[in-house]
Protein backbone atom coordinates (compact mmCIF):
# COMPACT_ATOMS: atom_id res chain seq x y z
CA UNK A 1 0.00 0.00 0.00
CA UNK A 2 1.41 3.49 -0.91
CA UNK A 3 1.81 6.21 1.64
CA UNK A 4 -1.11 8.30 0.05
CA UNK A 5 -3.54 5.01 0.15
CA UNK A 6 -2.87 4.58 3.30
CA UNK A 7 -3.46 8.29 4.17
CA UNK A 8 -7.13 7.66 2.40
CA UNK A 9 -7.74 4.36 3.78
CA UNK A 10 -7.03 6.47 7.30
CA UNK A 11 -9.63 9.14 6.38
CA UNK A 12 -12.64 6.79 5.00
CA UNK A 13 -11.75 4.73 8.21
CA UNK A 14 -12.03 7.75 10.56
CA UNK A 15 -15.09 8.83 8.38
CA UNK A 16 -16.49 5.63 9.14
CA UNK A 17 -16.18 5.34 13.10
CA UNK A 18 -17.65 8.79 13.19
CA UNK A 19 -20.69 7.54 11.66
CA UNK A 20 -20.84 4.09 14.08
CA UNK A 21 -20.72 6.87 16.69
CA UNK A 22 -23.24 8.52 15.61
CA UNK A 23 -25.54 5.26 15.01
CA UNK A 24 -24.18 4.66 18.93
CA UNK A 25 -25.88 8.01 20.09
CA UNK A 26 -29.16 7.39 18.19
CA UNK A 27 -29.67 3.81 19.87
CA UNK A 28 -28.39 4.57 23.37
CA UNK A 29 -30.96 7.65 22.95
CA UNK A 30 -33.63 5.81 21.81
CA UNK A 31 -33.35 2.58 24.72
CA UNK A 32 -33.16 5.36 26.89
CA UNK A 33 -36.37 6.98 25.81
CA UNK A 34 -37.59 3.61 25.95
CA UNK A 35 -37.04 3.60 30.08
CA UNK A 36 -38.30 6.98 30.45
CA UNK A 37 -41.07 5.88 29.01
CA UNK A 38 -41.87 2.99 30.66
CA UNK A 39 -40.67 4.80 34.46
CA UNK A 40 -43.51 6.78 33.29
CA UNK A 41 -46.45 4.34 32.67
CA UNK A 42 -47.70 3.19 35.60
CA UNK A 43 -49.59 0.32 34.95
CA UNK A 44 -46.68 -2.37 33.14
CA UNK A 45 -47.09 -5.65 35.09
CA UNK A 46 -43.73 -5.85 37.46
CA UNK A 47 -42.77 -8.85 35.29
CA UNK A 48 -42.56 -7.68 32.22
CA UNK A 49 -41.22 -4.00 33.47
CA UNK A 50 -38.03 -6.08 34.70
CA UNK A 51 -37.89 -7.77 31.27
CA UNK A 52 -37.94 -4.82 29.09
CA UNK A 53 -35.45 -2.85 31.70
CA UNK A 54 -33.21 -6.37 31.78
CA UNK A 55 -33.29 -5.77 27.29
CA UNK A 56 -32.43 -2.33 27.89
CA UNK A 57 -29.07 -2.90 30.60
CA UNK A 58 -27.81 -5.68 27.75
CA UNK A 59 -28.17 -2.96 25.46
CA UNK A 60 -26.46 -0.50 27.24
CA UNK A 61 -23.75 -2.99 28.27
CA UNK A 62 -23.21 -3.67 24.20
CA UNK A 63 -23.14 0.28 23.56
CA UNK A 64 -20.12 0.29 26.17
CA UNK A 65 -18.52 -2.50 24.17
CA UNK A 66 -19.09 -0.81 20.62
CA UNK A 67 -17.77 2.78 22.27
CA UNK A 68 -14.92 1.31 22.89
CA UNK A 69 -14.25 -0.39 19.88
CA UNK A 70 -15.45 2.90 18.01
CA UNK A 71 -13.22 4.85 19.90
CA UNK A 72 -9.89 2.28 19.20
CA UNK A 73 -10.18 2.28 15.62
CA UNK A 74 -11.23 5.86 14.94
CA UNK A 75 -7.84 6.81 17.15
CA UNK A 76 -6.30 4.47 14.64
CA UNK A 77 -7.87 5.98 11.39
CA UNK A 78 -6.66 9.08 12.83
CA UNK A 79 -3.23 8.00 13.02
CA UNK A 80 -3.18 6.07 9.51
CA UNK A 81 -4.45 9.50 8.22
CA UNK A 82 -1.31 11.26 9.40
CA UNK A 83 -3.19 13.21 11.67
CA UNK A 84 -1.45 12.01 15.05
CA UNK A 85 2.29 12.61 15.05
CA UNK A 86 2.79 11.31 18.85
CA UNK A 87 1.25 8.98 21.43
CA UNK A 88 1.74 8.03 25.13
CA UNK A 89 3.72 4.66 24.57
CA UNK A 90 1.19 2.87 27.18
CA UNK A 91 -1.77 3.57 24.95
CA UNK A 92 -0.01 2.32 21.94
CA UNK A 93 0.38 -0.74 23.83
CA UNK A 94 -3.32 -0.75 24.98
CA UNK A 95 -4.33 -0.15 21.31
CA UNK A 96 -2.25 -2.92 20.47
CA UNK A 97 -3.84 -5.26 22.92
CA UNK A 98 -7.19 -4.88 22.43
CA UNK A 99 -6.60 -4.84 18.26
CA UNK A 100 -5.49 -8.69 19.59
CA UNK A 101 -8.07 -9.50 21.73
CA UNK A 102 -10.49 -11.34 19.69
CA UNK A 103 -7.67 -13.31 18.76
CA UNK A 104 -6.32 -14.34 21.89
CA UNK A 105 -9.98 -14.91 22.84
CA UNK A 106 -10.57 -17.19 20.33
CA UNK A 107 -7.01 -19.25 21.32
CA UNK A 108 -8.40 -18.66 25.45
CA UNK A 109 -4.80 -16.62 26.02
CA UNK A 110 -5.18 -14.02 28.37
CA UNK A 111 -3.74 -10.82 27.12
CA UNK A 112 -2.00 -8.86 30.71
CA UNK A 113 -1.01 -5.41 30.89
CA UNK A 114 1.43 -4.84 33.76
CA UNK A 115 0.91 -1.10 34.63
CA UNK A 116 3.89 0.45 34.23
CA UNK A 117 6.22 1.23 36.84
CA UNK A 118 7.08 4.33 38.13
CA UNK A 119 5.29 8.01 37.06
CA UNK A 120 7.41 8.65 34.04
CA UNK A 121 5.59 8.49 30.60
CA UNK A 122 6.99 8.51 27.30
CA UNK A 123 5.36 9.79 23.78
CA UNK A 124 6.29 7.85 21.28
CA UNK A 125 6.07 8.25 17.06
CA UNK A 126 6.15 9.80 14.91
CA UNK A 127 3.84 7.26 13.69
CA UNK A 128 1.67 5.92 16.60
CA UNK A 129 -0.29 3.52 14.09
CA UNK A 130 2.64 1.53 12.79
CA UNK A 131 4.02 1.15 15.92
CA UNK A 132 0.54 -0.29 17.12
CA UNK A 133 0.66 -2.28 14.26
CA UNK A 134 4.60 -3.71 15.03
CA UNK A 135 3.07 -4.62 18.42
CA UNK A 136 0.48 -6.62 16.69
CA UNK A 137 2.77 -8.75 14.83
CA UNK A 138 4.65 -9.08 17.97
CA UNK A 139 1.84 -10.32 19.60
CA UNK A 140 0.44 -12.38 16.69
CA UNK A 141 3.96 -14.21 17.17
CA UNK A 142 3.52 -14.54 21.10
CA UNK A 143 0.29 -16.10 20.49
CA UNK A 144 1.37 -18.50 18.04
CA UNK A 145 4.27 -19.54 20.75
CA UNK A 146 1.59 -19.91 24.27
CA UNK A 147 -0.50 -23.01 24.23
CA UNK A 148 -4.43 -22.49 25.13
CA UNK A 149 -5.00 -21.58 28.02
CA UNK A 150 -1.55 -18.97 29.06
CA UNK A 151 -0.69 -15.52 28.58
CA UNK A 152 0.83 -12.74 27.25
CA UNK A 153 2.04 -10.35 30.02
CA UNK A 154 2.66 -6.65 27.78
CA UNK A 155 4.37 -4.27 30.51
CA UNK A 156 5.64 -0.81 29.24
CA UNK A 157 8.12 1.45 30.78
CA UNK A 158 9.83 4.97 29.79
CA UNK A 159 13.62 4.20 28.24
CA UNK A 160 15.84 7.55 27.62
CA UNK A 161 13.54 9.78 25.76
CA UNK A 162 11.26 6.58 23.94
CA UNK A 163 9.69 3.45 25.88
CA UNK A 164 10.58 -0.16 25.71
CA UNK A 165 7.96 -3.04 26.05
CA UNK A 166 8.35 -6.63 27.27
CA UNK A 167 5.73 -8.78 25.74
CA UNK A 168 6.40 -12.34 27.76
CA UNK A 169 4.72 -15.82 26.74
CA UNK A 170 5.08 -18.77 29.23
CA UNK A 171 4.76 -21.45 27.10
CA UNK A 172 7.75 -24.13 27.68
CA UNK A 173 10.61 -24.69 26.16
CA UNK A 174 9.30 -24.75 21.94
CA UNK A 175 8.06 -21.15 23.21
CA UNK A 176 11.86 -19.88 23.77
CA UNK A 177 13.30 -21.47 20.78
CA UNK A 178 9.89 -20.08 18.79
CA UNK A 179 11.04 -16.41 19.80
CA UNK A 180 14.30 -16.77 17.83
CA UNK A 181 12.44 -17.92 14.88
CA UNK A 182 12.05 -15.14 12.33
CA UNK A 183 12.93 -12.84 14.61
CA UNK A 184 14.61 -10.72 11.46
CA UNK A 185 11.30 -10.52 9.83
CA UNK A 186 9.81 -8.50 12.99
CA UNK A 187 13.44 -6.76 13.31
CA UNK A 188 13.25 -5.50 9.70
CA UNK A 189 9.63 -4.13 10.18
CA UNK A 190 10.83 -2.82 13.26
CA UNK A 191 13.72 -1.12 11.56
CA UNK A 192 11.57 0.63 8.87
CA UNK A 193 10.16 2.67 12.57
CA UNK A 194 13.25 3.30 14.42
CA UNK A 195 12.36 0.41 16.66
CA UNK A 196 14.56 -1.94 18.07
CA UNK A 197 13.16 -5.93 18.62
CA UNK A 198 14.93 -8.48 20.60
CA UNK A 199 13.97 -11.90 21.64
CA UNK A 200 15.21 -12.81 25.24
CA UNK A 201 14.59 -16.83 25.96
CA UNK A 202 14.11 -17.90 29.06
CA UNK A 203 13.01 -21.16 30.90
CA UNK A 204 9.49 -21.82 30.08
CA UNK A 205 9.03 -18.92 27.92
CA UNK A 206 10.40 -15.60 27.18
CA UNK A 207 9.98 -12.23 25.74
CA UNK A 208 9.97 -10.00 22.76
CA UNK A 209 11.70 -6.93 23.81
CA UNK A 210 10.58 -3.71 21.64
CA UNK A 211 12.14 -0.35 21.72
CA UNK A 212 10.26 2.31 20.32
CA UNK A 213 11.65 6.06 19.68
CA UNK A 214 10.39 9.24 20.79
CA UNK A 215 8.10 11.05 18.84
CA UNK A 216 9.47 14.63 17.74
CA UNK A 217 9.75 17.20 20.15
CA UNK A 218 6.54 19.51 20.55
CA UNK A 219 4.12 17.28 18.68
CA UNK A 220 0.51 18.00 20.14
CA UNK A 221 -1.97 15.77 21.89
CA UNK A 222 -4.33 14.61 20.02
CA UNK B 1 -40.03 23.03 35.03
CA UNK B 2 -36.77 25.19 33.98
CA UNK B 3 -37.67 28.63 32.36
CA UNK B 4 -34.14 28.81 30.12
CA UNK B 5 -34.49 27.03 26.71
CA UNK B 6 -31.87 24.79 24.94
CA UNK B 7 -31.41 25.21 21.43
CA UNK B 8 -30.19 21.34 20.12
CA UNK B 9 -28.15 21.59 16.57
CA UNK B 10 -26.98 18.23 14.95
CA UNK B 11 -27.53 16.74 11.24
CA UNK B 12 -28.60 13.57 12.89
CA UNK B 13 -32.10 14.09 12.61
CA UNK B 14 -33.09 10.81 14.56
CA UNK B 15 -30.42 11.56 17.41
CA UNK B 16 -31.33 14.89 17.80
CA UNK B 17 -35.50 14.41 18.31
CA UNK B 18 -35.49 11.52 20.70
CA UNK B 19 -32.54 13.46 22.90
CA UNK B 20 -34.77 16.50 22.58
CA UNK B 21 -37.76 14.27 23.58
CA UNK B 22 -35.52 13.24 26.46
CA UNK B 23 -34.93 16.03 27.99
CA UNK B 24 -38.78 17.85 28.02
CA UNK B 25 -39.38 14.76 29.73
CA UNK B 26 -37.46 15.93 32.48
CA UNK B 27 -38.43 19.18 32.33
CA UNK B 28 -36.23 20.96 29.98
CA UNK B 29 -37.60 24.10 27.05
CA UNK B 30 -35.62 22.48 23.84
CA UNK B 31 -35.78 23.75 20.46
CA UNK B 32 -33.85 21.83 17.70
CA UNK B 33 -31.97 22.70 14.17
CA UNK B 34 -30.58 20.06 12.04
CA UNK B 35 -27.70 22.65 10.54
CA UNK B 36 -26.03 25.10 11.38
CA UNK B 37 -27.90 27.59 8.75
CA UNK B 38 -30.99 26.29 10.66
CA UNK B 39 -29.42 27.27 13.76
CA UNK B 40 -28.18 30.69 12.84
CA UNK B 41 -31.51 31.71 11.64
CA UNK B 42 -33.74 30.16 14.70
CA UNK B 43 -30.59 31.57 17.19
CA UNK B 44 -32.70 34.60 18.17
CA UNK B 45 -36.13 33.39 17.57
CA UNK B 46 -35.51 30.64 19.97
CA UNK B 47 -33.33 33.11 22.54
CA UNK B 48 -31.69 29.73 23.98
CA UNK B 49 -29.49 29.96 27.12
CA UNK B 50 -27.50 26.88 26.17
CA UNK B 51 -26.59 25.26 22.49
CA UNK B 52 -25.79 21.88 22.10
CA UNK B 53 -23.78 21.84 19.24
CA UNK B 54 -22.31 19.20 16.94
CA UNK B 55 -19.49 19.99 15.47
CA UNK B 56 -19.51 17.78 12.33
CA UNK B 57 -22.16 19.00 10.10
CA UNK B 58 -22.39 19.43 6.61
CA UNK B 59 -22.68 22.88 5.11
CA UNK B 60 -22.38 25.37 8.15
CA UNK B 61 -20.11 23.48 10.76
CA UNK B 62 -20.30 23.53 14.68
CA UNK B 63 -17.41 25.92 14.57
CA UNK B 64 -18.40 28.53 12.51
CA UNK B 65 -21.90 28.53 14.03
CA UNK B 66 -19.67 28.70 17.75
CA UNK B 67 -17.77 31.40 16.33
CA UNK B 68 -21.14 33.25 15.38
CA UNK B 69 -22.57 33.05 18.75
CA UNK B 70 -19.75 34.18 20.37
CA UNK B 71 -19.39 37.46 18.39
CA UNK B 72 -23.35 38.03 18.50
CA UNK B 73 -24.88 36.43 21.17
CA UNK B 74 -21.88 35.71 24.06
CA UNK B 75 -24.62 35.33 26.79
CA UNK B 76 -25.70 32.30 25.01
CA UNK B 77 -23.29 28.92 26.01
CA UNK B 78 -22.15 26.39 24.06
CA UNK B 79 -21.44 22.85 25.00
CA UNK B 80 -20.08 21.17 22.15
CA UNK B 81 -20.63 17.60 20.77
CA UNK B 82 -18.00 15.39 19.15
CA UNK B 83 -18.42 12.24 17.45
CA UNK B 84 -14.30 12.08 16.53
CA UNK B 85 -11.54 9.84 18.46
CA UNK B 86 -9.07 13.18 18.75
CA UNK B 87 -10.51 15.89 20.97
CA UNK B 88 -8.83 18.28 18.52
CA UNK B 89 -11.85 20.06 17.48
CA UNK B 90 -13.32 20.00 20.98
CA UNK B 91 -9.93 21.73 21.81
CA UNK B 92 -10.40 24.62 19.49
CA UNK B 93 -13.78 24.83 20.14
CA UNK B 94 -13.30 25.94 23.60
CA UNK B 95 -10.33 28.10 22.36
CA UNK B 96 -13.30 29.88 20.43
CA UNK B 97 -15.07 29.99 23.73
CA UNK B 98 -17.15 27.12 23.95
CA UNK B 99 -18.32 26.46 27.52
CA UNK B 100 -17.38 22.32 27.31
CA UNK B 101 -16.89 19.63 24.51
CA UNK B 102 -18.59 16.23 25.53
CA UNK B 103 -17.74 13.37 23.16
CA UNK B 104 -20.84 11.04 21.58
CA UNK B 105 -22.56 9.16 23.01
CA UNK B 106 -23.23 10.92 25.74
CA UNK B 107 -25.09 10.23 28.69
CA UNK B 108 -27.87 12.13 29.62
CA UNK B 109 -27.47 12.93 33.21
CA UNK B 110 -24.13 14.67 32.42
CA UNK B 111 -25.10 16.29 29.37
CA UNK B 112 -28.10 17.85 32.00
CA UNK B 113 -25.66 18.79 34.50
CA UNK B 114 -23.44 20.05 31.94
CA UNK B 115 -25.77 22.17 30.29
CA UNK B 116 -27.38 23.65 33.97
CA UNK B 117 -23.80 24.66 35.08
CA UNK B 118 -23.21 26.59 31.43
CA UNK B 119 -26.25 28.61 31.90
CA UNK B 120 -25.76 29.19 35.64
CA UNK B 121 -22.38 30.71 34.33
CA UNK B 122 -22.77 32.07 31.37
CA UNK B 123 -25.55 34.71 32.85
CA UNK B 124 -27.21 35.60 36.06
CA UNK B 125 -30.74 34.25 35.96
CA UNK B 126 -33.14 37.29 35.65
CA UNK B 127 -36.04 37.68 38.41
CA UNK B 128 -38.48 35.38 38.02
CA UNK B 129 -36.37 33.12 35.66
CA UNK B 130 -35.71 30.67 37.81
CA UNK B 131 -37.06 26.91 36.87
Amino acid sequence: MTAAEQVLCGRIGAGLTHELKNVLAIVRESAGLIQDILELEKGVPEERRKRVMRALAAIETQIGRGEEMAERLNALAHELAGDVSGRDAAEVVEAAAFLMRRAARSKRVALEIRPAAGARRARVGPRPDRLVLLLCACLERCLGLVPEGGSILLACEASGPGAVVRLAVAGGEGAAAGLAARLDELQALGRELGCTVAAEPAPGGGAFVVGLPAAAAGTAAS
Amino acid sequence: MKRWKALLVDDEEEFVATLAERLRLRGIVVEVATDGQDALARLDEVDPRVVVLDIMMPGVGGLAVLRHIRENRPDVAVILLTGRGTTKEGMEGMRLGAFDFMMKPVRIEELIARMIEAVEKSRPEQPGGAE
